[in-house]
């Protein structure tokens, strides 16, 4: 079925009329419905919730305007009339204030960044240095917009900058300002509708979040089976060289701010390894890798298998990969697995990698930054689990820790990453965003904890989160959520302790579990069926409150206070 | 210098080009036909008047580019009480051919 396009009103003090049939007609998902609230009236609009534009509430706002649109003091000095800095940015705030006061009535409001058309000279020379300087003014409204709206709950600027050089000397269309006032190319628009998407993905938790190399003419350059490590291109004085060490250190910037690396290669792994352990200009190492298979099957088949290992899902993969043969296979074999085309030019590889906006997230959480070091650590667990006799003994070598607290500000981003990203172990999959989670953990009778996991190989950070809803006696578990990077360590269990020890002393008899079937949340049913609680009917679970659920043995659990009964 | 059939027919795909873009920013049920009957203006059926100037700029890109030359098509139609607008896609081919032969008016 469908999904409902996400409803996008337009405010602007131009003509958005291409804009709003582009994005609406734009077939990258997801599908955005775009409506234009009447233009040149975007401060009226603003500070007005009862004009219709507003009914219904639309999903998004995009408010772009120009600067002389909404900037009386910016129009001045356009015509070289003196306007204090002061005044200026003082009218900045005042703009500012409508957007943010917007931002709580609607879940996500854009702001492009304010630009002047290229062919704009100003004063010339002087036209940064002097107060009448209009690139001056204009740099210094942008940094204020900015400093003002940043950390604005619900508020996204983005840089309409790029959208302009990207578009190039094109970009502005002075026929169409002055026939219909629209200022900016279809070119112009595309860029902007590229970057908006990727908004709307990142806000739905639909980020890309594992990419996978190929090694040869990808990492570096050569075949390293053929020319041994010593001989491969990578570093020294040669622009080839140099080419595939920009793109490496571009990689581990990725990796730094969440994003999991792996390799998948048609090479001998012994002879592969040795190269990134040995060649003095390789950025990226083996603890750079969450995991890898260079063999000589087929790749399809390798990145299938890398990714269950990882816990993760086809459609969060991005393979990258010189060959164009191999794309067309992973593309063919993978339908769900972004292969992006590749270019010829090595010195291009850092410049497409930057141009891939299927990583873009709305916030980098500290369990995004250290993703691959997690991964990295479930390598080290493996290899434990595999060298001990039971299941008991590697608990016990496990160290595991398990802090379970109430959902605060501060934690409130990442439970509502999992809320909208966790598929497997996921008993209703309800999807909302981070303050409509935060409303419905306030309500009476409802009540919702995160969990926190840590052994003795490192914190694997907030994975879970357990949710009850109360009434008539009933506890029915709402939300039961749990990162695949830690199942079957006794995570699961201690969530429904935490559920069952809150119900009961809050006077519920039993507690209720109803879960809703998806195409990927089978593990949830597993798990239920062999959780102890009683079977009530095709997927309905629950357990008796007049005894404890017992808390899992060989963990240490960290838990909130039990309220008094009746609270 | 006259329009050649070939000269012709190479503004009437710069034209079908134009109404490819033109398409992609209208809804599913006011798109442009490919055609030369296709009506633009004056009666049933005509653009939008924010679809007609998308496609006149659009057109005149392409011609100026493709040609090397300044049509100057929109001002032409805004400016002069001589040139009517066209009616249609055919009437678009033959008052940019005219223009660029040196026999348009304005």
């Amino acid at each position: 079925m469908a999904k409902t396009p996400i409803r996008c009103l337009l405010v602007s003090d131009f003509n958005v009329g291409n804009l709003r049939g582009l994005l609406s007609n734009d077939t990258q998902s997801p599908a955005v419905a775009a409506e234009s609230a009447p233009f040149g009236q975007v401060s009226d609009l603003l500070v007005d919730p009862s004009h219709e534009c507003w009914n219904p509430a639309p999903d998004a706002v995009l408010a772009w305007t120009q600067p002389q649109g909404v900037i009386r003091g910016y129009a001045r000095l356009l015509e070289f009339e003196a306007v204090s800095p002061e005044a200026l940015l003082a009218e900045v705030d005042q703009y500012c204030a409508q957007l943010a006061a917007l931002a709580g009535r609607v879940r996500s409001v854009f702001v492009p960044t304010w630009v002047a058309p290229p062919h704009q000279r100003g004063l010339g020379l002087i036209d940064l240095a002097h107060e009448r300087g209009q690139a001056g003014a204009l740099l210094r409204m942008n940094a204020r917009l900015v400093d003002n709206l940043r950390g604005t709950k619900g508020v996204f600027l983005l840089d309409a900058q790029r959208w302009i050089a990207n578009a190039g000397k094109s970009a502005y269309n002075a026929r169409l300002w002055h026939m219909a006032k629209v200022p900016f190319s279809n070119s112009v628009f595309a860029e902007a509708i590229a970057d908006l998407k990727a908004a709307f993905s990142a806000l739905a938790g639909q980020s890309r979040k594992l990419l996978l190399l190929d090694l040869d003419d990808t990492l570096w350059g050569g075949i390293v089976g053929d020319l041994g490590w010593e001989k491969l291109k990578l570093g020294g004085h040669d622009p080839i060289g140099e080419s595939f060490v920009e793109f490496q250190r571009a990689l581990k910037a990725l990796k730094q701010r969440g994003i999991v690396l792996g390799l998948v290669s048609k090479n001998e792994e012994s002879v592969a390894l040795n190269a990134i352990r040995s060649h003095p200009d390789m950025q990226l190492r083996i603890d750079d890798f969450a995991g890898w298979r260079i063999n000589w099957e087929d790749k399809a088949r390798n990145i299938a298998e890398l990714v269950e290992e990882l816990n993760l899902g086809l459609q969060s993969v991005v393979f990258i990969d010189d060959n164009p043969v191999e794309r067309d296979r992973v593309r063919a074999a993978l339908p769900e697995v972004l292969v992006p085309d590749w270019p010829g030019d090595k010195m291009l590889y850092a410049q497409a990698l930057s141009q891939l906006r299927c990583f873009d997230l709305a916030a980098i959480s500290q369990e995004d930054q250290a993703r691959t070091q997690m991964y990295v650590a479930d390598r080290a667990r493996r290899d434990l689990a595999q060298s001990l006799e039971s299941v008991d003994d590697w608990f016990k070598k496990l160290e595991i820790r398990i802090s379970i607290e109430s959902l605060t500000q501060a934690n409130l981003t990442r439970a509502a990453q999992l809320l909208n990203k966790t598929n497997q172990m996921n008993l209703a999959t309800r999807r909302l965003a981070a303050e409509q989670l935060w409303d419905w953990a306030k309500e009476p009778g409802q009540r919702l904890w995160t969990l926190r996991v840590a052994d003795k190989f490192g914190d694997s950070g907030l994975v879970g989160i357990v949710s009850i809803a109360c009434a008539d006696g009933r506890a029915e578990l709402r939300d039961f959520i749990l990162s695949c990077r830690v199942f079957g360590r006794r995570v699961e269990e201690a969530m429904l302790h935490v559920a069952a020890s809150h119900a009961r002393a809050l006077g519920m008899r039993t507690l209720e579990a109803h879960y809703a079937p998806t195409a990927k949340n089978k593990p949830t049913l597993a798990f239920l069926e062999r959780s102890g609680l009683e079977s009530m009917g095709e997927h309905a679970y629950a357990w008796d409150l007049g005894r404890e659920y017992p808390a899992p043995q060989l963990v240490a659990l960290e838990l909130p206070q039990v309220p008094v009964a009746g609270s | 210098m006259t329009a050649t059939n070939a000269m012709r027919d190479k503004i009437l795909q710069h034209v079908y080009s134009a109404i490819d873009e033109l398409n992609q920013q209208l809804p599913a049920g006011e798109r442009v036909a490919k055609s030369e009957a296709t009506v633009l203006t004056g009666s049933d059926g005509a653009l939008e008047s924010l679809a007609f100037l998308n496609l006149i700029v659009a057109t005149e890109d392409r011609v100026n580019a493709a040609y090397d030359t300044t049509i100057n098509l929109a001002s032409l139609l805004m400016e002069s009480d001589d040139t009517p607008p066209p009616g249609n896609v055919g009437e678009l081919v033959d008052l940019i051919a005219a223009r660029l032969s040196g026999a348009g008016r304005g």
